[in-house]
């Protein structure tokens, strides 16, 4: 069984691919076979802090253990499908959700009998693959349709394997009652069949359900029964029952997302999430809250010092009687021990793995001795003081796990050695400006994109790299990108020399030299003049890099002109347009 | 599929993740844009007199490119030629190769230069049709004709708000064409409508291309975009980078 997501295109996967130490199963809830190790995709220590309670445990008694599963998991599928519809439709009516829900629920029976996690004998952390190891999990995503997500772990990952099947789901289920074969809206067993058949067949196969001679009918028929059975409602103790993580947390791959506790009133030693405010810590003292939605660990530990234990809670609306503070992000780390900041370089004192996300897609291994530069830290758990650095790897930038409170310093130390890997520029290097910008102090100094400035200094101030540029013999700053979006290389990339060392003298006739360039890239197209100057007839039009990748050739230049030929069209064109390689 | 197909498809894979993990401009090509995935550029026209002459279309040609369009389309509703060894593989053949023979209407108007209503009424009929292949294609068809009213709403409901990620990027590149207030504001509609209750793998994306949109009139409405978003998502995150860049670039 699959489904296709658009435009992630077909791969051809061998069967069983990235499928290590592959274990059995039984045609049974929660231990469809087969299982394979989930640290090909993602991190197994978060799968085991996160979804914990969502792993079968072949160990224990397999009737009691599938009790105890299927109960959790019943509660992570309800809680994704309301979470997931809620977020699309906000208007939604309870009695949709509920239908919602009831419809993820056969998928989950029908795609996989609800199996993901399970520790077989082997006592690894495993997940399921179905359908020769091309299925990937509970709503089995594949692999030869959806590389590119299984390989950032939307297949592995519970909750986001779950998301990633319900959008292609829910778009159908949006279709489907403008469709003959479903009656309204409100014809919930037949939407619930038609988006069934458009998520298994494609788009166009919505009304497949109504054709018992289709040669993929059996498909629908199997989810018919599902839907209608409901047999997982055998195995789960209290059909009222919530999932036991928050699904937004979850979703996007944060740490600590369990519930937690529930309580009429807030105490201390808790973090309490928020939707608004972030995470918060409550005093007593003050009978106040402090928040933040940089890093709740450091805000646990600036705020009760080396505790010992803590808990983790939801934020509750009526809560808004105490004061709340907003704790500033600058400082905030500051209790924790040998940690640093973005900004620091670093050097790693063993083969460390780097991920995508903390938990996430393994995108190689950081050697021992190898130098890079930090451009954000994450602190995962308040006692043990985990850190995961997010660093320059290549031209990739992903998360190094470093140790925790204890051993952190076996992990990784900062360094004055040169970089093995570098993104942004230090002082005394050289950098081109991407795009013409102008300094964050002085509006009138502007830069020249395609030029090369030395930087006097560099700067990160929270998720900003700032440079002090030299520019024709002024210092001024510059906004260089943000390290959170990855975006540094859009302002500025790092040069080897600057422009004047760069460039040969002028030859004494430059019309014996032909050079190349392009418009710049915010120019989509340019008129050129049949002479040097705006008063000459006007000559053919010249594309900018958006329109074309041909190159202009410059055989000529005069008076901030150049004569420049572009596909066999030749005219004069001012030099500020242009860039030249 | 042959070898080639399969080859052609996992670059465009790769190449559509690096529009959501871009490393560094140094490591794409002039065709390669960071913010478009694909192979191909949208020709981005937005005033067909200024860059191209308007010609009158080949009647014949085009019939026999609709034609094997067509027959293709006909080819979800009924029975074709067309493995299906697993339940899928029948429409995504379809898709592939309506993709291949739109691609290549693309390349052919892109060389003439064409500008016809009747190329953006073929490239909007297939914008709506529900596979990402298909829509890719068509939008690339689309941009070489001059923005209209009709096609902006054919972008925004068949790109915008629809589910897949890959798009955006290249649907972002075609909007930027749209210069007027009129379309200004219906793009805005849009991706407000799109942060509030758009696919949450598209929003994510939106969130992180739409700093070129930004602008003095519509920079509070996102802050207030912003300023509901739950703390911690990706999209929070993405679209606070955004607006940061605005600030600094609106220093200009």
């Amino acid at each position: 069984m699959f489904f296709y997501y658009p435009s992630l295109a077909q791969n051809k996967t061998p069967d069983y691919w990235k499928c290590n130490n592959k274990s059995g199963g039984s045609w049974n809830f929660g231990r469809a076979p087969n299982v394979c190790d989930v640290d090909q995709f993602i991190d197994a220590s978060y799968v085991s802090s996160v979804y914990g309670p969502a792993i079968f445990d072949d160990s224990k008694e397999v009737t009691v253990e599938r009790a105890r599963y299927m109960s959790e998991v019943y509660g992570l599928i309800k809680d994704t499908a309301r979470y997931y519809i809620v977020s699309r439709k906000p208007e939604v009516s309870e009695e949709e959700i509920l239908e919602f829900i009831q419809a993820a629920y056969a998928i989950g029976h029908q795609e996989s009998y609800w199996s993901h996690y399970r520790i077989p004998s082997n006592k690894r952390f495993q997940y399921m693959r179905g359908d020769y190891g091309h299925g990937h999990g509970i709503f089995q995503v594949d692999d030869r349709w959806h590389f590119t997500a299984i390989n950032q772990g939307r297949g592995a990952n519970l909750i986001l394997n779950m998301v990633y099947s319900l959008e292609e789901y829910y778009d159908a289920w949006q279709r489907a009652p403008s469709q003959s074969c479903v009656n309204g809206e409100r014809d919930w067993r037949a939407r619930a069949r038609s988006a069934y058949s458009a998520y298994n067949g494609g788009a166009s196969k919505i009304c497949r359900f109504t054709n018992p001679k289709d040669k993929w009918a059996r498909n629908d028929e199997g989810f018919r029964l599902k839907y209608d059975d409901r047999s997982w409602e055998r195995y789960v103790d209290d059909l009222d029952r919530e999932g036991y993580l928050n699904i937004e947390c979850a979703y996007n791959e944060g740490e600590n997302c369990k519930k937690g506790v529930n309580e009429a009133l807030p105490r201390e030693n808790t973090i309490y999430r928020s939707s608004s405010l972030g995470s918060c810590v409550f005093k007593n003292d003050g009978q106040e809250f402090f928040c933040s939605s940089a890093n709740e660990a450091c805000l646990f530990t600036k705020l009760n010092g080396s505790s010992s234990s803590y808990s983790m809670g939801v934020f509750k609306d009526f809560w808004d009687e105490y004061q709340v503070q907003q704790v500033p992000d600058e400082g905030l780390c500051s209790e924790i021990s040998g940690i640093y900041s973005a900004g620091t370089a670093l050097e790693v004192l063993k083969n460390i793995n780097v991920r995508k996300t903390p938990a996430g897609e393994k995108i190689g291994v950081i050697k021992s001795g190898s130098t890079s530069q930090i451009v954000g830290v994450d602190i995962s758990h308040p006692i043990s003081q985990d850190r995961y650095y997010k660093i320059v790897y290549g031209k990739e930038i992903g998360y190094i796990f470093a140790g925790n409170k204890s051993d952190f310093a076996s992990w990784a130390r900062q360094t004055q050695k040169s970089l093995t890997y570098k993104l942004y520029a230090i002082a005394g290097d050289y950098v081109k400006a991407s795009d013409s910008l102008s300094s964050v102090d002085d509006e009138t100094i502007d830069l020249e994109e395609g030029h090369v400035y030395q930087v006097v200094d560099s700067s990160v101030e929270g998720h900003k790299l700032f440079y002090i540029l030299d520019v024709n013999g002024v210092e001024a700053k510059f906004y260089a990108g943000n390290f959170e979006a990855v975006n540094i290389s859009d302002f500025f990339t790092l040069s080897e020399k600057a422009d004047d060392e760069d460039q040969a003298p002028l030859p004494d006739d430059p019309k014996d030299e032909v050079r190349y360039g392009r418009l710049s890239k915010s120019i989509w197209w340019k008129k050129t003049y049949s002479c040097p100057a705006t008063s000459c007839s006007k000559g053919p039009t010249f594309k900018g890099p958006k329109l074309t990748s041909s190159k202009l050739e410059i055989s000529e230049e005069k008076l901030g002109w150049y004569k420049a030929t572009q596909k066999g069209k030749t005219g004069w064109i001012q030099a500020k347009y242009v860039y030249l390689y | 599929m042959n070898k080639v197909t399969y080859g052609l498809i996992l670059f465009f894979s790769v190449v559509g993740y690096l529009f959501f993990f871009p490393s560094s401009k140094e490591t794409v090509g002039s065709l390669l844009d960071y913010r478009n995935p694909y192979t191909r550029k949208p020709a981005s026209i937005s005033d067909a007199q200024e860059v191209v002459e308007t010609e009158s279309v080949d009647r014949t040609k085009l019939q026999i490119k609709l034609s094997k369009l067509y027959t293709l389309k006909n080819c979800y509703t009924t029975d074709c030629d067309i493995a299906s060894s697993d339940s899928r593989e029948y429409e995504l053949t379809i898709g592939s190769q309506l993709k291949q023979e739109l691609l290549a209407f693309y390349e052919e108007v892109l060389k003439s230069g064409r500008v016809s209503t009747e190329i953006e009424d073929v490239a909007l009929e297939f914008l709506a049709i529900n596979d990402g292949h298909v829509k890719e294609a068509a939008l690339l068809l689309l941009s070489t004709q001059p923005p209209s009213q009709v096609a902006l709403t054919g972008i925004i409901e068949n790109v915008l708000d629809y589910h897949d990620p890959n798009l955006i990027g290249l649907a972002l590149i075609e909007l930027e064409k749209y210069k007027n207030e009129d379309y200004h504001i219906q793009i805005k509609e849009s991706f407000l409508k799109n942060f509030r209750e758009g696919s949450l793998l598209v929003k994510e994306a939106l969130a992180k291309g739409i700093y070129k949109f930004v602008n003095q009139d519509t920079r509070s409405q996102y802050e207030s975009i912003l300023n509901n978003l739950p703390k911690n998502s990706r999209v929070r995150k993405n679209l606070k980078a955004s607006l940061e860049r605005y600030d600094y670039r609106s220093k200009l």
